[in-house]
Formats: C-alpha cells, structure tokens, sequence
C-alpha cells in the first residue's frame, strides 16, 4: 500500500469518523427535539383536558342553574293550576250558592203560608187543644226550617252571621233528641253535661256542628256498635293550652266533647280531617266538607277544635268555645208581646200566599191593610191616595217593578213614606244600599208575626230595625 | 452601544489590515441611532413582532406550542407560508397538515420554529433592485446559507440545538437591508467604492458613515430586546471577537458560517476579500477540523439544493 493510498484510508476513517460523529450528534438531538415536541403537544392537550374540565364544570353549573328555574317555573305551573281549580272550585261553589239561594227564596214563600197559616189556625184552636199542641209543633219545625234556610244563605254568601247569647246545653240537648231517633240501637247515647255556660254564637250552626260530629261518630260505630258520650264541660285554657291558636286568649271556655269508642284513626288522617273534601269514608257516603264545615264555625265563632284519637280506640273531639259573662248577656224582655197599631198599610207582594198571611196577620195586630199582588198596581193605588198609608210593606222580588223600584216612585210622591222591604234572597241588594234608598226597615222572609210586628212598629215609630 | 465601543476603544487591536479602521468616524454613534428610530417606522419593523417572539420562545423552555400558535396566527399571510412549507416536499409530511398543531406532530417544533423565522424575515428581502451585481436576493441566499452552515455547526459539531445559530444566520445582514432601505444613497456608494476597492462592505461602511452593517444589524437586534448572545454574534461577525466570552462561541461560529457562505459562492453580488487568518483563529478556538467543517459544507450544500422545495424564494 502506498503512502499515498495510506493517507487516502486514513482521511476516509478521519471523514467517516466525522460522518459517525456528526450523525450521532443530529440522532440524539432530533431524538431531544422530537421528544420535546410531543411533550409539549400533550402539555397543549393536558390544557385542553383542563379547560374541558372547567367548561364542563362551568356547564354543569349553567345546566343546574337552568334546572333550577325549570323546577322553580313548574313549580310556578303547578301553583298557577292549583289556583286555577280553586277559582273553579269557587265559582262552583259561587253558582251552587246562586241555585241554593234561588231555591231558598221559593223555600221562603213556601214557609210564609206554612208559618202563617199555621199561626192563624193555631190562633183560632181553643188553648188546650190537641190540633194546637200538634200546630206548634209544625211551627216549631218550619221555624227551624226558616233558619236552615238562613243558614244555607249564610254559607253560599258568606253573609254576616247573626250572633246571640244562649246557653249551649240547650242546642245540646235538642241535638240529642234529634239523634236519637236516628241513631241505631247498638250505640249507646250518654250526656254529661255539667255547666249551662253561655256562649255567643248562631244557635243554628252550633246544632249543625254537633249532628255532624255525632253522625261521623255514628259512622265510626256502626258495624260494632259502640257508646256515643257528648258532653259539656266548663274549662280554663291557659296560653300554653292556645300556642297554635294565635286569636284566642286565655280565659274561660266552654268545652264540648264528643266521644265514641269506633275505630279511631291514624296521625295522618288526624292532620287532614279539617281539610276540605278530605274523607274515609266509601264513595256516597260522605262529601268530605262535614267536618271542614265544623272547623269553620267554630272559627267563626271564635273557637278550636282538636281531636285526640288512636286507630282502634276510638276518637274524642273537643270544641272549645269561648264563654261569656252573665253581665254581657243582653235580656231581650217582652219577646211574648204582640206590638199592635191602628195605622193603614199597603201591603204588596206578588205571591198570593204572601199577600193573604200578611194581610190577615196585620189585621190581627189592628192595622188597615190594602194589599195589592202587583208593584203596579200598588203603585197606582199609592198616587191616588198618597196620604192614604201610613206604612208601605213591599216584597222585593217582583216581575215588572221590584220592591226597591217601587220604594223610589212612592219616595218620588212622598219623600218621608215609611217603608219595610222584606226580602227572601236577593244577592244584589244590601241591607246599606236600601238604607240610602230611603227605605226605613228592612226584614227577611218569611216573617213570623212576632216579628212582623215588631219590624212594622219600629218602621212605624221611626226608629227603624 | 457606548459600552461596546468602549471595549473595543480599550482592546483596539486588529490582526489584519483588512479588519477595519479603529478610528471611527466621529458621529457615527447619533446617526445610528437616528438610522434606528428610521428603522421602527419602516415596513423592516413588521418582521419585529414574530421575529422576536420565536426567538423568545426558542430561549424559553417554559414556552408551549400555544405561544408559537398564538404568534402567527395573528399573521394569516405567514401561517398560509408555514403550512404551505410545513406541507411541501422537504418535510415529506405523511398527511396534509392544515393546523399548526399538526405541523408540531409532523414536523417537530423546531423546524416549525425555522420555517417561521424563514418566512417572516423573508419579508424584509422582497422589492429587489439590483446594484452593483448587489441584490436582495443574493443577500437572502447567503444569508440562508450562513443560517444553515451557523446551525449545522451548532448541532452536529458541538452537538447543541441550533435554532439560535440559525435565526442569527438568518439576520445577521439585516444592517445591509436597513442601509440599503433607508439610506439608498450611502448604500450604492458603500457598493461602489468596495467594489472599486476590492474592500470589505464593513470597512467601507466605516470610513464612509462612521459605523457598518454589523453595527446596525447589533444595535437592532438589542432594540428589539433579541438575546444579547445574538446581538452580540451579529455585531462581530466581521470583526475579532471582543465581547462577553460567553457569547464568543456563537460570534465565531457565526464569523466561520459568513466567511464559508463566501467560499462556497453563496455571496451578496459583488467580490468580498476573505480573511483566512480570522478563519483559522476561529476554527482552532472552537476546535473545529477542517475536515468536519468540509463536511458540514457538503450537507449544507445538499441542504441548499433540496431548500427550493420548500418555498423558501417564493416570497
């Protein structure tokens, strides 16, 4: 091998040895590069990773945000249709109370010949009398009757109750008898009744409170027989007695329980029994208002109600009813004298019945009746001789002139005409509204003659009613 | 600026004739800077932003892809140019990259960094006119052909990333485009009498204005906050090294790449001197055999033929 050769080997080795060297040196360093690279590229993906976590984070925040409001607008939804079907419910009950009052104002005309025909024949018996004993009897169940009716009213107008003092052991025990004829013989009807206290309420509605809190009891017995215990019972309650009371003060109160020893009832029915159209018992059988009915009066009479039952063992209900002071009771002295008078009277109602029972009732008290069965005519009657009549008495609901129609024209010919509306049932008027009309008295239908004659002696003397 | 005239009044050395004048010009530091601020309001300021972003990137390896993807995504001109050579046949990408998150994939980080650089400086070498055989795009291709030979250096003789040798090869001559944009006039006199004179520009340049193209291309690269190892290296690419010796290495490789760019024809139009002295200073202070650097020449001139595909003229 020559030198030259030599030199060429040696700077082949030299230029590959270079080659190796910087070969090596790119290797590594693209190896470095490409490595730092794909670090970097995944560091960009760990950040996307990331800010997907946080956008799904801030999503799932707006997602329950908007659930939120989903559930807040159902909500909203499910208020609005409950609210929906209590106007629905009110205006069922609004056009029921419309029919019952309708029907009442019949019921009244009817009740009007029965009380006053009754009246009259019981008037015309001799005093011992069988037929008369049997005609008080009528009166006393078409006296009730009448107050049904103003009951009725009251309910499906939500009117002013009449309130008055009585002794409620004396509603008590006319319940009772009530009852008794209806109640089965397997139940045991006891009373234990210790205090004739004196309560302020519509004697009525407090008869109605216990027949509906006896016949649920009734209920609860009537496969097994049982005992039924109403009894009355003077009591102190004392604030912590009041705690979910928050209208009633603490003092004395009456108590009237109702006891039966029937199947009883869980919590869960005890929370609802006031709820209206809550009830246990089958299709038909109950309305499930009874005992909403009952919880309302004794509201209204400024009372509470609890009861305490257990499944099996029966139930008690206790309604508490404030007790008033002997000297808050006002006498009504006299109620048996008839105020009688000699004035002249036109008389007008439309229904014949009507017109027969108040003119002979006046007649009997002494007045001069002219009756007229028109507004019409009544009112023509008038204008020929307006200083004729001393009273006018109109009913109010008549075809072609009502009553406070008529009241006008005879005010228009004689501003200080003294007259007494009786009306029946009449939702449009008020009591304010015939009062600005000029007209002096005002009574419902159908008038018994005691107070008839009361209503036309006041109207007569001026001091109204 | 003062600072390192300051060295160089200090040291006021030179080895060969042919090194320049040590007496400057007297006031050739205030037109300078007046050349500076004529600079940031030319279209050469355009290329600040991305240029110095990259290169910000290079040097911080906190970066991540979102910085480069950021930086020229807000210059849709040049992220079409990247992609463009992100897909051509040099990279020989396997599928058609059309995100710049793809280009990271297939073709790594830093060639995306140097495609970036290359297309972005680019810019500033458009609008030629040819003086004195001197062009534009002779500048370019030397100055690609410096940035290549600075990298290749860098990697496969000191075995160090190359992406700042690159981008110091790529403007190392920015101070020519600056005379040759804004001071037209000095320029074709600068060519005329070098040419004349068979003189280096840098040498004309200093005893015609007072300061050369390095200064300028130094005094830029600092203005717009370029690391100080570039400043440094593009300052002294004509001269001795005098600066911070932790910068020498880079100064010398960039001196070797220029000197060899001219060697092997990739020149700026008109005739240079070399200074061989200078050269093989350098080359045994960095320890580089001739052999090696013959080498490295060879692959750079591989590298250079296969460099039209990727649209590196179409600018």
């Amino acid at each position: 091998m020559s030198e030259l050769e030599n030199k060429n080997i040696q700077e082949q080795i030299l230029d590959l040895q270079i080659e190796v060297r910087h070969l090596s040196n790119e290797l590594r360093l693209t190896k470095e590069e490409y490595e730092d690279s794909a670090r970097k590229y995944f560091d960009v993906f760990y950040n996307l990773d990331q800010k997907v976590k946080e956008r799904t984070a801030a999503l799932e925040r707006a997602n329950q945000e908007l659930t939120k409001e989903i559930f807040e607008r159902k909500r909203a939804e499910q208020e609005k249709s409950r609210l929906e079907s209590q106007i629905r419910q009110t205006q069922k009950l609004e056009s029921i109370g419309t029919l019952a009052g309708g029907i009442a104002h019949d019921f009244n005309n009817m009740l009007v010949a029965i009380i006053g025909f009754s009246e009259m024949a019981r008037d015309g018996l001799p005093v011992e009398s069988l037929a008369r004993e049997d005609l008080d009897q009528v009166l006393v169940a078409a006296k009730r009757a009448r107050d049904l009716i103003k009951h009725i009213l009251t309910f499906s107008r939500q009117d002013v109750q009449e309130l008055k003092p009585f002794q409620l052991h004396l509603v008590v025990k006319e319940a009772m008898k009530m009852m008794r004829a209806a109640i089965p013989s397997t139940i045991e009807i006891r009373s234990n009744i210790d205090s004739t206290a004196v309560i302020m309420g519509d004697p009525t509605q407090i008869h109605q409170v216990l027949i509906n809190l006896c016949t649920n009891a009734t209920h609860a017995m009537e496969e097994k027989g049982g005992e039924l215990e109403v009894g009355i019972h003077a009591v102190n309650l004392g604030a912590e007695d009041l705690i979910n009371e928050k209208e009633m003060e603490p003092g004395s109160y009456v108590m009237l329980t109702v006891r039966d020893t029937g199947y009883g009832m869980d919590k869960g029915h005890m929370r609802r029994i006031f709820d209206p159209y809550f009830t246990t018992k089958e299709f038909g059988k109950g309305s499930g208002m009874g005992l909403a009915v009952v919880h309302g009066i004794v509201k209204s009479h400024g009372g509470m109600i609890v009861v305490d039952s257990e499944p099996g063992k029966g139930a008690v209900f206790k309604v508490f009813f404030p007790q008033i002071r002997q000297e808050d009771i006002i006498e009504r002295g006299g109620a048996d004298i008839l105020p009688i008078g000699t004035e002249s009277i036109l008389f007008v109602d439309d229904e014949l019945a009507g017109i027969t029972i108040g003119k002979r009732t006046l007649e009997f008290l002494g007045y001069k009746v002219t009756a007229r069965t028109s507004s019409v005519e009544a009112l023509e009657a008038f204008r020929a001789q307006p200083d004729k009549f001393d009273l006018v008495i109109t009913d109010q609901t008549m075809p072609n002139m009502t009553g406070l129609e008529l009241a006008r024209e005879i005010l228009e010919i004689r501003p200080e005409m003294p007259i007494l509306l009786c009306t029946g049932y009449s939702s449009l008027l008020s009591e304010e509204k015939f009062r600005a009309s000029g007209i002096r008295g005002f009574a419902m239908k159908p008038l018994v003659r005691q107070e008839l004659a009361e209503k036309v002696r006041a109207v007569l003397d001026g001091s109204g009613n | 600026m003062i600072a390192w005239n300051k060295i160089k009044d200090e040291r006021g050395m030179t080895i060969d004739e042919n090194a320049g004048p040590v007496n400057q010009d007297e006031g050739g530091d205030d037109k300078l800077s007046l050349l500076l601020k004529r600079v940031d309001s030319s279209e050469i300021a355009s290329i600040k932003g991305v240029v110095g972003g990259v290169v910000r990137i290079i040097n911080d390896p906190n970066s991540n892809i979102k910085d480069l993807k950021d930086l020229i995504l807000i210059d849709p001109p040049l992220s079409a140019k990247v992609l463009r050579v992100a897909n051509s046949a040099y990279y020989a990408s396997p599928r058609e990259i059309s995100e710049i998150d793809q280009a990271v994939v297939w073709i790594g980080l830093d060639s995306l960094q140097e495609i970036i650089l290359t297309q972005k400086i680019s810019e500033v070498f458009n609008n030629d006119v040819v003086k004195e055989g001197f062009s534009r795009e002779h500048l370019w291709k030397h100055s690609l052909a410096v940035a290549l030979l600075a990298k290749m250096i860098y990697r496969r003789e000191f075995g160090e990333k190359g992406n700042n040798a690159y981008a110091a090869g790529l403007v190392h001559d920015i101070g020519v485009i600056v005379e040759d944009q804004l001071t037209p006039e000095d320029f074709l006199n600068v060519l005329r009498t070098a040419k004349k004179n068979n003189k280096q520009l840098a040498f004309v340049e200093k005893e015609l204005l007072g300061y050369d193209h390095a200064d300028i291309g130094r005094e830029l690269a600092l203005y717009w906050n370029f690391p100080k190892e570039l400043a440094a290296s593009i300052g002294y690419h004509h001269d001795h090294y005098l600066g911070e010796s932790k910068y020498s290495q880079m100064a010398k490789t960039l001196y070797l790449a220029d000197y060899l760019a001219f060697e092997q024809g990739y020149g700026i139009g008109i005739k240079m001197p070399l200074r061989k002295i200078v050269f093989e200073n350098y080359c045994d202070d960095l320890k580089l055999m001739p052999n090696a650097l013959a080498a490295i020449v060879k692959k750079m001139n591989d590298e250079f033929s296969k460099i039209e595909d990727k649209g590196v003229f179409e600018t």
